[in-house]
């Protein structure tokens, strides 16, 4: 009776596994005969979201994972080239007044919304107002004053001249909407969006997945790829095994390079990567505490080893940063003196300070790795000095109110990111005495001299002259030690071979449209 | 047994109320700002003031609480900050895929986990009790989302027998279902071997297998059933908490369900989505524990009768 029993169990438990392989083998089967049985245009590409789109309403979102939705459903006066240029879409094209202050668009005839409308000047000037005029999108629109339709073209006065128009005007934040549609009902727009981008936005699962369908009527024809899924993967580790399994195509690798050896050394995928659109950088209290002091400041800067930091915190990836802007700035100095690596100047200007032997400090950081990491190091770097720097990581919405708004802290490690690749953003908000006080400048720094700086140079027209402003501005945060850049990180993408168009973006602006299949 | 009900329901009302203050209050004095997080850090303050006096966040606290109570009595949980979408409808969007995963994990663990604590306990201290005992230690080790984790790798990676993400069909639910089943399962094997232990050493057991009556129908008509009361007990709990979702799971396996629901509302300071999934996951607790409460008076009559002499 037990031997019966006990084949009969043997029995049953290889009929299982046999319908287990016989259901896995069809799995495998499925997933190659899309590859392989359908024409190219039909394969689905399935890229990897972090977490869906909570809203699809551009002028309600500064989300990046939204936004990069955003940029396929919707099309905008510019988009961003691959080559980081900025190129005329809706806008087919345009004029600066003398002042600088006045862009004059004439906008490209024919272009079609996903409802079969066509794009008129209406709609343009409608949506820059809205866009101005949302709360959401002061990112990009804080230098925009109002839109008007004159003479067929799209007038957007600016506040003052601004340089980098034509950047935020690529934003999805700015992108055109219909008038009819948006204004009978904003809520109702906010989940069945109408744009004039490549695809169409597809079925939702909730929290799982998106799909996108490409847009037979966009402006520069139908898209190559004609169903796009986003799959939502919020943890990295099953992003890349989902990768590895083939059940992904395309996905940003994890922001602290972990998977970094494994993907690169597949055979199968791609990894590609630049330079990142934010660079890290020690921050200090300027108006309140022991660093107000900018000989302890400069004494930091002198004994911050930015070779070691990188090598030690972020596995070698990612390039030391001197000056006070993102590396991919076409403002970025070419040469540049950095701050010397001297841990007898540090000291000295520590004794000159009153500090022979160091002190004490608290480091409030962001509680993730790529915050956490560097500033272990740098505490071991501190200590070489005498300073014994406590690290108290703290949750970021904790962060947010008592660091960066509340300027509760003494030294802190943050990011600069930007949204349009200009020295302004990397430079305004950060360091204008306008930002403290609860703003973006959270290092509560206020100097005249070097509001005058960004100010002439967010202004100006010239390239040269701002490269030049800029420099100076980067010298003067540089001497006054209010920030010390330390790295500029990778923006990676891996993905699969058969892929065609494939690119990391620095700013995380991500056009499926450029995609397609191998042949 | 219908009054008995009727006053489980109604003790419902005060733990709902109190798990939505409790929550309400955690959420008020957090740091964050919805209105700030919504807006984003280059926002005006001013922008950021005129949302929060249109979302009614200047309100006192009281009255912003009395206020979501009195429409959560009429059905309305309100609109989630994040989306501003009807929380009821965001939170069944999600409940499904929640529901499936408890339940296939419940049933999985059942399966295996009561018949091995039976034969573990009739097999005492020999072989198969002690990898019995080893087993349920292990599967209680180890974290689920390393189980997670491993599980993809021998089946979709190696195997290529599974899908890793997402719900888009049955196979789906496999891997996450056994990953959140192995620390159930370990629990039930041990209570069962435990409660089985005792009962077989009752006087009554003993008077039956003197009376003739075979192994089998000793274990599951005399002794399982006297065995149950504190295995359905552990059951109705761990079902109650995995329909609250498994965020470590659901995030391994890219399934949205209501464990990632709570924690974005968490990490977005979104209080009505927060307070709605919160309860919800509550009331669903507490009804599986009544159901469990209904359970025993089929199970051992003399409940029945105890419940009636009550009430």
């Amino acid at each position: 009776m037990k031997k019966r029993r006990t084949t009969l169990f043997l029995v049953l438990s290889f009929v299982l596994c046999l319908m287990l392989s016989a259901c896995g083998s069809a799995t495998s089967d499925t997933q190659a005969s899309d590859a392989q049985g359908k024409s190219l245009g039909d394969r689905v590409l399935r890229d990897r979201a972090l977490a869906d789109a909570p809203t699809y309403d551009p002028f309600k979102t500064n989300d990046v994972e939204t936004m990069l939705v955003h940029y396929q459903i919707f099309e905008s006066c510019f988009f961003e080239a691959q080559d980081g240029s900025y190129q005329p879409a809706i806008c087919e094209s345009y004029e600066f007044n003398e002042a600088g202050d006045v862009l004059t668009m004439k906008i490209r005839d024919g272009v079609k919304f996903h409802n079969g409308s066509v794009v008129t000047p209406e709609d343009v000037a409608f949506s820059l107002n809205t866009a101005i005029n949302s709360a959401y999108t002061a990112k990009v629109t804080s230098a925009m004053d109002y839109a008007e339709v004159v003479d067929g073209n799209v007038v957007l006065h600016l506040k003052f001249p601004y340089a980098s128009a034509i950047g935020c005007l690529v934003s999805s934040n700015c992108a055109i909407v219909p008038k009819d549609v948006y204004e009978a009902d904003p809520d109702a727009f906010a989940h069945n969006p109408v744009g004039a981008g490549a695809y169409t936005l597809g079925e939702i699962k909730a929290g799982e997945a998106i799909t996108l369908n490409a847009f037979p009527d966009y402006w520069r024809g139908e898209a190559p790829i004609k169903t796009v899924v986003k799959l939502i993967i919020p943890d990295n580790t099953s992003a890349r095994m989902a990768l590895e399994a083939g059940e992904l195509d395309i996905m940003e690798p994890a922001s602290d390079y972990t998977d970094y050896e494994q993907l690169n050394n597949n055979p199968n995928v791609t990894y590609y990567k630049k330079p990142a659109a934010v660079f890290y950088c020690i921050g200090f209290n300027c108006d309140n505490g022991i660093f107000t002091d900018q000989r302890i400041r400069m004494a930091i800067a002198h004994a911050i080893d930015k070779e070691d930091l990188i090598l030690g915190a972020l596995n070698g990836m990612a390039t030391p940063t001197d000056a006070a802007m993102v590396m991919m700035n076409p403002q970025y100095p070419e040469e540049f003196e950095a701050t010397t690596y001297d841990l007898d100047l540090a000291k000295q200007l520590l004794a000159e300070a009153g500090y022979p032997n160091g002190f004490s400090c608290t480091m409030r950081i962001i509680g993730a790795p790529n915050y956490t990491k560097p500033a272990e190091v740098i505490q071991n770097q501190l200590k070489k000095i005498g300073i014994e720097m406590k690290i108290e990581p703290m949750e970021r919405a904790s962060w947010f109110e008592q660091c960066y708004t509340g300027g509760n802290y003494e030294i802190t490690y943050y990011a600069h990111p930007i949204s349009v690749n200009d020295a302004d953003f990397a430079m305004y908000p950060y360091f204008h005495s306008s930002g403290a006080g609860g703003g973006t400048n959270f290092y509560q720094y206020k100097s005249a001299e070097l509001d005058a700086l960004l100010e002439a140079a967010r202004a100006s027209t010239n390239e040269n002259e701002r490269k030049d402003l800029y420099k100076k501005a980067a010298e003067h945060v540089r001497d006054e030690a209010v920030s010390i850049p330390t790295s500029t990180g990778w923006r990676c993408m891996v993905a699969v071979n058969e892929l065609n168009g494939v690119y990391a973006d620095p700013m995380i602006r991500y056009y499926l449209y450029n995609y397609s299949w191998k042949e | 047994m219908l009054r008995f009900t009727g006053k489980r329901f109604l003790m419902m009302l005060p733990i709902l109320l109190s798990i939505s203050f409790i929550i309400f209050s955690i959420m008020e004095f957090t740091p964050g700002d919805p209105a700030r997080t919504m807006l984003g850090d280059y926002a005006p303050q001013e922008a950021v003031d005129a949302l929060r006096e249109e979302m009614g966040l200047n309100d006192p606290f009281i009255v912003r609480y009395i206020n979501y109570v009195s429409d959560a009595v009429r059905g309305d949980f309100g609109e989630s900050y994040r989306t501003g979408r009807s929380c009821v409808s965001e939170i069944a969007k999600r409940f499904s895929s929640t529901l499936k995963i408890a339940t296939y994990a419940m049933i999985i663990s059942m399966i295996i986990g009561i018949p091995v604590g039976i034969i573990s306990a009739i097999k005492q201290y020999s072989g198969i009790d002690v990898i019995a005992i080893m087993s349920s230690l292990l599967l209680t080790s180890i974290p689920p989302f390393w189980l997670g984790l491993m599980l993809i790798m021998l089946f979709t990676l190696t195997l290529h027998w599974l899908p890793s993400v997402g719900s888009t069909s049955w196979k789906s639910f496999i891997m996450p279902s056994i990953a959140m089943a192995a620390a159930q399962m370990a629990t039930l094997i041990r209570m069962t071997r435990s409660t089985m232990l005792e009962v077989i050493r009752q006087d009554y057991i003993r008077t039956a297998k003197s009376k003739g009556a075979s192994e089998g129908w000793i274990i599951l008509k005399h002794s399982l059933r006297n065995a149950l009361m504190p295995i359905i007990t552990v059951i109705g709990i761990d079902f109650g908490n995995l329909l609250g979702g498994a965020l470590i799971i659901e995030n391994v396996f890219g399934i949205s369900g209501l464990g990632t629901l709570m924690v974005t509302s968490v990490k977005s300071k979104d209080t009505p989505m927060l307070v709605a999934s919160v309860m919800f996951a509550a009331l669903l607790s507490s009804l599986v524990n009544l159901l469990v409460d209904i359970l025993y008076t089929y199970i051992d009559p003399r409940v029945k009768t105890q419940l009636i002499k009550t009430h």
